[in-house]
């Protein structure tokens, strides 16, 4: 009883003394690519997924070795459990953390871009690719086109998706030719707006749903506050205009990250109004994906693509490599 | 379209009868000469030398250290699957058992990547039906994709088909690739051969002689002729020795194999499997292939490779013509791109006279375009053209022998070409054109009325550049570089037996009248040839033949005497000297029909 005490005693002091990201959430990336390997007998790249269960300071490489993943979910129910990768070859799921995968989309489903769990209905997950959005009422047993009517191509390159997460109905869609929005779970589709732009990134506040945020090619970050029937530009002080990511703090309304092609990290507190360039120690400024923590806020994750898994423990104004420095980061995901 | 009014009265014989013995004996000779020499090669990472020397029994040591090393560390996604695949089926009961052991964990433990482009698809999903009927009822945990046999079988049962049904309804993506064929063809002889399904062997059958009909009719003196979806640089001005000439002289027996010395000449290892097949081509395709008596004009509808963004269709059409004689070829892309990084747009091509002679022509204006790289592929538009660059180093530069360009337009009519280049677009980066003139000439002058001319025994050649150029002296031939914001040419070609000398072939071109139109609403040409046929062409615009308007996006999926197709048919007829063989995907058959009496 002595010795429990003990040890208890130890880990709630540990839990004082550790940092915040020690006792935070799992962290999963994807690894696209590398930077030419040296090493003698080293002659094939470990790629794909890394999973960290002790926020960042050791990595377990999970699935397959080779392959491009450019989106993930992970089922936040089931504790990282079922999981979903957005692959080149498909669709990827494994049921057991990682540790056994299966392709569960056939052949007409290929260049996979994102991957999302219906919050409300965990059986239904969506996929958009470069030819289109399929859905899965099932699991991913069995997938469904939902692009009836898409035309041209470019309304079927399907970047992003996201659900409004009062009505599972209403989707919005990231095209290379703007905004769609259904509001018949993806039966049907309806151009919602920024026709021309082709969007990389689309995120709906946690705290408004009426809020959001997208990131586009070449024409900065939009912002619309009527759940997406009119948006406008917020790139002022945005060094760069091609933005892959968009991510709100969850916390602290007003406050939203970004970072794309060569701009680095870029914070707003002010709804976009101004913007703050982290110059800071992620010495490549290409940021493929930004996350932050969902149990701490002031834990931001910043995947580079040129390269390295970099963190702030400090809500944006440092940032420190933790992970991958010689690997294109694609993907940061966190599982609480 | 016109031979079924008649078939009635044909002689209905079934379609395995082929070949005279004579050929046979031939064909089969050079199969068992590429197996030997494969068979005798030493160790090496290569799956194609374990299969010979497993069928063979030869060197069997050395073959099952190939699987240990194949199987140990694989890489290369489908390209490794495909030939494991081959080695398994063709070598399964010549192997030991350890061999065949590894080889089927392998396809538990190793995960390809399906690839992102046809021919990847064509191999690797040949591989895994034939894989997954080898191996039936196995769950999802004996599989890299955690799919079982079933869903493995069923699923590439889906693509084969689909790609079989877009092939023979739009046309071919990537068509006449010197580079490629041979990687659509090969695995349809796997398949063929190995399929369990009997209606899935005769769909093979069909698509084999479909792609060899493709290929042999824009077949000369050992070259594909005329237009190319996908060539590389190293094929561009010889392609004697690209995959497909080599995949074809080795169907065709019209070259040697090897050299005297014994090193291979024309030997290339996808005709290893070719051999281990046992497939005979009927003789009409080797006819099809090697009758060049009569000139004969070929039309094909194509389809661009994938769009996925930035185009109005998902696989535009394209149009290619082709003008073949006895000793020239001149074949061209009339309208649409397959792609912009490997695309040979057009080509005039002759038979050589000796051995080494580089007997090739044609012009391009050297563009590149992260939108039309992203058209192509997801990558992001600021980094899609490095990328590209990474494999395909000449993408990006201003002197490539390789690529298409959206400001290059092109009419045809038989034996002459005009071409017109309007590079004023800001995305237009380098404004100008380069033109290929090959060394081997036996002849070579530029006449003060501004045509070039140019002759060797096979071929008389005339020029027409319109702004002023410069020659560039380059190992193959000389470059023309002609600058000029809008620019073109006329190019007119004779068989030297069509004329009475190279001197009248000058004097009557120089007398041919041209009209170049170039202002700044409108670039247009204006030319008769030698045959008397006015040419008008306009960019942008309209393309009149003697008055007559010529569209070619209404072109059949072949059109020729020897091959016809209709758009959307599934069906291929092939005639030849009082033969006709029908190729029928719908019906899943094929039918060859003889008429003793009109041969």
């Amino acid at each position: 009883m002595i010795r429990l005490f003990k040890i208890s005693l130890l880990l709630f002091v540990g839990a004082l003394v550790l940092p915040a990201w020690s006792q935070s959430s799992s962290i999963y990336i994807s690894v696209l690519g590398r930077k030419k390997v040296t090493v003698v007998g080293q002659d094939i790249n470990v790629n794909g997924l890394f999973v960290s269960r002790d926020g960042g300071l050791n990595w377990q490489h999970k699935g397959w070795k080779n392959t491009a993943i450019f989106g993930m979910a992970v089922d936040q129910r089931q504790n990282g459990k079922r999981l979903f990768l957005a692959c080149g070859n498909g669709v990827l799921r494994s049921l057991d953390g990682g540790e056994t995968w299966k392709i569960v989309t056939d052949w007409q489903v290929t260049e996979v871009q994102s991957v999302m769990i219906d919050p409300n209905n965990p059986d239904t997950v969506y996929l958009t690719s470069s030819y289109g959005t399929w859905v899965s009422h099932d699991g991913g047993d069995s997938w469904r086109s939902l692009n009836q009517g898409l035309s041209p191509v470019s309304l079927t390159y399907h970047s992003i998706l996201a659900i409004k997460p009062s009505d599972s109905q209403t989707l919005y869609l990231g095209t290379a030719d703007g905004l769609l929005i259904s509001r018949d779970g993806g039966e049907n589709w309806s151009r919602l707006a920024l026709a021309g732009r082709q969007i990389h990134d689309l995120e709906i506040a946690p705290y408004d749903e009426n809020l959001m945020i997208c990131g586009t090619d070449v024409a900065g970050v939009y912002l619309s506050r009527d759940g997406g029937k009119s948006w406008r530009q917020i790139n002022m002080q945005l060094k760069g205009r091609t933005i892959y990511s968009v991510e709100f703090d969850h916390n602290n309304p007003g406050t939203f990250y970004c970072g794309g092609y060569l701009n680095g990290v870029n914070r707003t507190r002010d709804y976009g109004i101004t913007w703050e360039p982290l110059d800071n120690e992620i010495t490549d400024k290409t940021i493929r994906d930004i996350k932050v923590d969902p149990q701490n806020s002031t834990i931001v994750y910043a995947g580079s693509l040129n390269f390295g898994l970099y963190r702030s423990n400090d809500a944006g104004d440092n940032f420190e490599l933790i992970a991958e420095n010689d690997g294109q980061i694609w993907v940061v995901a966190v599982q609480p | 379209m016109k031979v079924f009014g008649i078939l009635l009265i044909a002689i209905v014989v079934p379609a395995s009868a082929c070949l005279g013995a004579d050929y046979e004996a031939e064909y089969q000779a050079r199969a068992d000469s590429v197996i030997d020499y494969y068979a005798g090669l030493p160790f090496s990472f290569d799956a194609f030398r374990a299969m010979a020397k497993f069928n063979r029994q030869t060197d069997v040591a050395t073959a099952c250290r190939i699987v240990d090393s194949l199987t140990a560390k694989p890489r290369g996604d489908m390209f490794w699957l495909y030939p494991m695949a081959a080695l398994y089926l063709i070598s399964h009961d010549h192997m030991p058992d350890s061999s065949r052991q590894k080889i089927r964990t392998s396809f538990r433990d190793y995960t390809p990547y399906r690839g992102d482009t046809e021919n990847h698809w064509v191999m690797y999903y040949t591989s895994m039906y034939l894989l997954a009927q080898s191996f039936p009822g196995e769950p999802g945990s004996f599989w890299f994709n955690g799919k079982s046999s079933d869903e493995n079988l069923a699923d590439a049962e889906g693509w084969l088909l689909h790609w079989m049904d877009l092939t023979t309804t739009i046309g071919q993506g990537e068509f006449d690739s010197p580079t490629y064929h041979t990687f659509f063809l090969t695995p349809c002889f796997l398949l063929h051969r190995f399929a369990q399904d009997e209606p899935m062997r005769t769909r093979a059958q069909i698509m084999i002689e479909w792609l060899l009909a493709d290929a042999l009719i824009d077949y000369l003196d050992g070259t594909s002729c005329g237009a190319h979806s996908r060539i590389y640089e190293v094929d561009i001005h010889d392609k004697h020795y690209s995959n497909s000439s080599r995949t074809i002289a080795f169907l065709l027996g019209d070259r040697p194999l090897f050299r005297s010395d014994g090193e291979p000449e024309t030997l290339f290892h996808n005709t290893l499997i070719t051999a281990l097949c046992d497939y005979q081509m009927p003789d009409i395709l080797r006819r099809i292939g090697t009758d060049r008596s009569q000139p004969y004009l070929s039309k094909e509808r194509k389809r661009s490779r994938y769009r996925i963004r930035f185009y109005p269709e998902r696989m535009p059409l394209v149009s290619k013509m082709l003008y073949m004689t006895p000793t020239t070829a001149l074949g061209s892309i009339q309208k649409g791109h397959t792609e912009q990084i490997l695309q040979h747009t057009w080509a005039l091509n002759w038979s050589r006279e000796r051995y080494g002679q580089v007997t090739t022509l044609f012009t391009l204006h050297p563009y590149y375009s992260a939108r039309d790289m992203g058209s192509l592929f997801t990558s992001y538009l600021q980094t899609v053209v490095p990328g590209v660059v990474g494999s395909k180093t000449t993408y990006d530069k201003e002197e490539k022998w390789v690529g298409s360009s959206p400001y290059e337009e092109l009419m045809q009519f038989e034996n002459t070409l005009i071409g017109l280049y309007d590079l004023r677009a800001s995305d237009a980066i380098y404004k100008h054109y380069n033109g290929f003139f090959p060394r081997d000439f036996d002849a070579f002058m530029e006449d003060e009325s501004g045509w070039i001319f140019c002759r060797t025994g096979t071929v008389f050649i005339a020029f027409f550049p319109f702004k002023p150029y410069e020659w560039r002296q380059e190992e193959k031939g000389r470059r023309l570089r002609s600058e000029g914001l809008t620019n073109g040419f006329i190019l007119e070609v004779k068989q030297p037996t069509q004329m009475d000398s190279f001197a009248a072939f000058q004097k009557q071109i120089k007398a041919n009248p041209i009209e170049f139109v170039d202002t700044a609403e409108r670039l247009a040409v204006s030319y008769r040839n030698l045959d008397s046929r006015l040419l008008e062409f306009t960019y942008g615009g309209e393309r009149v033949i003697d008055g007559k308007a010529d569209d070619p996006s209404d072109y059949a999926l072949f059109d020729s005497p020897y091959v016809q197709a209709e758009v959307g048919s599934r069906q291929m007829v092939l005639t030849h000297g009082g033969e006709t063989r029908i190729l029928d995907l719908d019906k899943i058959e094929i039918r060859t029909l003889e008429f003793p009496d009109n041969p």
